[in-house]
């Protein structure tokens, strides 16, 4: 009896002066304005779902050589990032100090407080925004309107095609004569007849109808689920026409995104566009499209180009904050602000990795120097500057890639001749309660 | 405390079996009872819930979805289980017999699909079947046999007669080991015994072999239909992870692994697992009742 007495009386000190030591850190941690970047000293730990951190802790080790990185990566496949933390953050047991999310479930982060509000004291924010791109601290406002992740990249959309197709089809691959024929959805499908034709049907415009998924989703005002109802976009219907169209008429290949018939079609000349957004074109499409040149076995082709996409938009993205739960959230703060907004930083990684970045100076400083050889000496970053500017996503809600999904299935259907559009749109209306069962459905 | 009561000689044996118990406790019971636990609950975001009573229950057993998932899983589990009874039974027989030369090397060659992990022929699967750039369709085309592509996997029903076929062609071996064990320890007296009697080789297998395997059977039946109602990881990569087409791949587990971990859904999962645990309950207890009367 007298040893469990003694060990519990052991197990409680050394609880109590574990949070003793918590409070003590919070305490000390009021005015980290006036502290030098080498001041700060400790360990945080960082889970991500992309190796991307893992490249950037030697330049924040430049800046601050106190405090040590443990970067661990969870890949997202099967979702098992996402239940990860999950739960570790349910369970209470603290878990990383700071840790990114995905386009696809980061509004679930916020609606849920994993991250730590950062527009007031002692983070403060709010005076970096003025040099960000705007949608990308803007999207992480909590219900109270405060900021709760920072960024490295904004993902504004482009298009990218071949140009050796462009040249057979409309006698130029000059990127403004093809983007008169991207930038509008009717010309779009005009340009996918021609290639349809002048190949008899080898090669396609598209690898698959759901490429143009992501600018159609944009394609709104309003949230999917507003004051408890759901929305469906004109929109919705627009896209699930257009691609029975598309594929009735052999504009499209008929692969699906992220299939591995359709990551094949990028190298195999078959196909002339592919949407995607500024990350798609350097691990996406690149790695794909010419796998040899990009591990820097021999040149690329530069066979590629750059056009305007029928609609802007914004395709995924990655955010970082710090878990609410940290006991170290003055150390994980300077990580956070550094990969956000460290204008020295962004430039160099700008630079390494041609990756776009979210701060608007750095953007402005690095564009002129830019000359992509993929995309035969293009200037990629210009034509995302501007559109970046463009990006409005305030209507996105946490249940968006789940209702995407339902409705991508159905057009599916749709598409192959298995339902009538009016069941596809009923169906996807009982897939939606399943989803979220408690929203009303006209 | 302790100290004392393990000094007793006769209680020793406990520690013996603490380990076990341990782990029984922390993995397998603690998790059964925080499954209910949170089964009465319904999320309000990522992180927190609140308590709804038995409403999960009542929202999964008046979902017409959750009904078309096992029907789905039950058509899925018949179409191979059937085939592969019959040839694992069939196989089993050719293969006792010592007459046949290179048993051994069959008997290997019929197992094997049984190491290759499930989900790795999912993936092989869909590539055959890929409408146009699969090569099942290349094959037909290239011969001349179809005109256009077939769009398989946008067929319900084709799609649940891949996975039966997957799960066929990947179980009837380990099925065929089972049943060589069973035939094996049938005492061959009793075939010399029918032979002298003047049976027939057909008439043997009806009215010795058969009713001597059928403790054997059971088993096959009973793990194969667990493991059956349990099925997952074919149609979970096969299509795209959501019972696509029209939810016919959309089998009872898949069903559940969806809402829990793509819907967030925890409360309404932990009650599907519990209906799916007492339906496998009473399909194991009526098994096996079948067979006893039988007896």
């Amino acid at each position: 009896m007298k040893k469990i007495l003694m060990l519990a009386m052991i197990a409680l000190v050394s609880f109590t002066s574990i949070m003793a030591n918590g409070q003590k850190e919070a305490a000390q941690s009021t005015d980290w304005s006036s502290m030098a970047p080498a001041d700060f000293s400790g360990k945080i730990t960082v889970w991500s779902f992309t190796d991307e951190i893992g490249g950037m802790i030697p330049y924040f080790n430049e800046l601050y050589p106190n405090i040590e990185v443990e970067f661990v990566v969870i890949p997202n496949q099967d979702e098992v990032y996402l239940n990860k933390i999950n739960t570790t953050l349910r369970s209470g047991a603290g878990g990383p100090d700071v840790f990114t999310g995905e386009a696809a479930f980061y509004k679930q982060f916020i609606e849920a407080g994993y991250w730590e509000p950062l527009s007031g004291a002692p983070y403060n924010a709010e005076e970096l925004v003025k040099d960000l791109v705007p949608y990308v601290p803007g999207s992480t406002r909590d219900a109270n309107g405060k900021i709760t992740a920072l960024s490295w990249q904004a993902t504004p959309g482009a298009l990218f095609y071949r140009r050796s197709i462009a040249k057979e089809v409309l006698g130029t691959d000059d990127p403004a004569a093809v983007s008169k024929y991207t930038s509008d959805l009717n010309k779009f499908y005009e340009l996918g007849a021609m290639v349809e034709k002048k190949y008899s049907g080898e090669k396609y415009l598209l690898a698959g109808y759901g490429d143009m998924a992501q600018f159609i989703y944009n394609l709104r005002k309003k949230p999917y689920v507003e004051n408890n109802k759901l929305n469906i976009p004109q929109g919705f219907y627009d896209y699930m026409k257009l691609s029975k169209e598309m594929r009735d008429n052999n504009i499209e290949a008929g692969t699906s995104t992220w299939q591995p018939s359709w990551f094949s079609s990028m190298a195999d000349g078959s196909v002339m566009c592919y949407i995607l957004p500024t990350w798609g074109l350097h691990y996406v499409l690149k790695p794909n499209a010419e796998p040899e040149a990009n591990n820097g076995e021999k040149a690329f082709s530069g066979d590629w180009g750059l056009a305007v996409p029928p609609a802007s938009y914004s395709w995924g993205g990655t955010w970082i904050g710090i878990n609410s739960m940290s006991k170290e959230k003055a150390l994980a703060y300077q990580f956070v602000k550094f990969v956000g907004s460290n204008e020295d930083f962004l430039e160099k990684w700008a630079k390494k990795t041609g990756d776009f970045v979210a701060n608007t100076k750095v953007i402005d400083k690095v564009t002129p120097s830019f000359s992509e050889p993929f995309l035969g000496g293009q200037n990629h970053y210009a034509y995302f500057g501007k559109e970046a500017k463009k990006i409005d996503v305030s209507f996105r809600g946490p249940w968006d890639f789940q209702i995407e999904n339902a409705w991508g299935d159905q057009v599916a259907l749709y598409v192959d001749g298995i339902k009538s559009f009016d069941e596809a749109v009923a169906d996807f209306k009982k897939a939606v309660k399943e989803i979220l069962p408690e929203v009303e459905i006209e | 405390m302790f100290n004392n009561f393990f000094k007793k000689r006769d209680n020793k044996g406990y520690l013996f079996i603490l380990p076990y118990f341990l782990a029984m406790l922390t993995f397998q019971v603690y998790p059964i009872i925080y499954t209910f636990f949170l089964s009465l609950q319904k999320p309000i975001n990522m992180i927190k819930s609140e308590f709804v009573g038995f409403a999960n229950y009542q929202r999964v057993l008046t979902n017409e979805l959750f009904y078309t998932s096992i029907g789905n899983t039950f058509f899925i589990w018949l179409m191979n289980y059937i085939p592969q009874i019959i040839f694992a039974l069939l196989l089993g027989v050719i293969l006792t017999n010592k007459s046949i030369k290179g048993r051994e090397a069959l008997r290997t060659a019929y197992f094997l699909p049984n190491l290759v992990t499930a989900s790795s022929i999912g993936v092989l699967f869909a590539v055959l079947l890929d409408w146009r750039f699969g090569t099942l369709n290349h094959a037909l085309v290239n011969f001349g046999i179809v005109q256009e592509p077939i769009k398989w996997l946008s067929q319900g029903l084709f799609a649940q007669g891949a996975v039966s076929f997957i799960q066929w062609w990947q179980w009837f071996g380990y099925t065929m080991i089972i049943m060589m064990a069973g035939l094996n320890a049938i005492s061959s007296e009793l075939y010399e015994a029918a032979h002298i009697d003047g049976a027939s080789r057909t008439q043997a297998f009806f009215r010795i072999t058969l009713p001597l395997l059928k403790p054997t059977i059971l088993y096959v039946m009973v793990t194969s239909l667990i493991g059956g109602l349990q099925i997952f990881d074919i149609p979970r990569v096969l299509t795209n992870g959501r019972g696509a087409p029209d939810n016919s791949l959309l089998t009872m587990v898949l069903y559940l692994y969806n809402q829990a971990f793509k819907n967030f859904n925890l409360g309404y999962a932990a009650a599907l697992a519990y209906v799916l645990f007492i339906l496998i309950l009473i399909f194991s207890a009526l098994l096996f009742k079948a067979f006893d009367e039988k007896k």
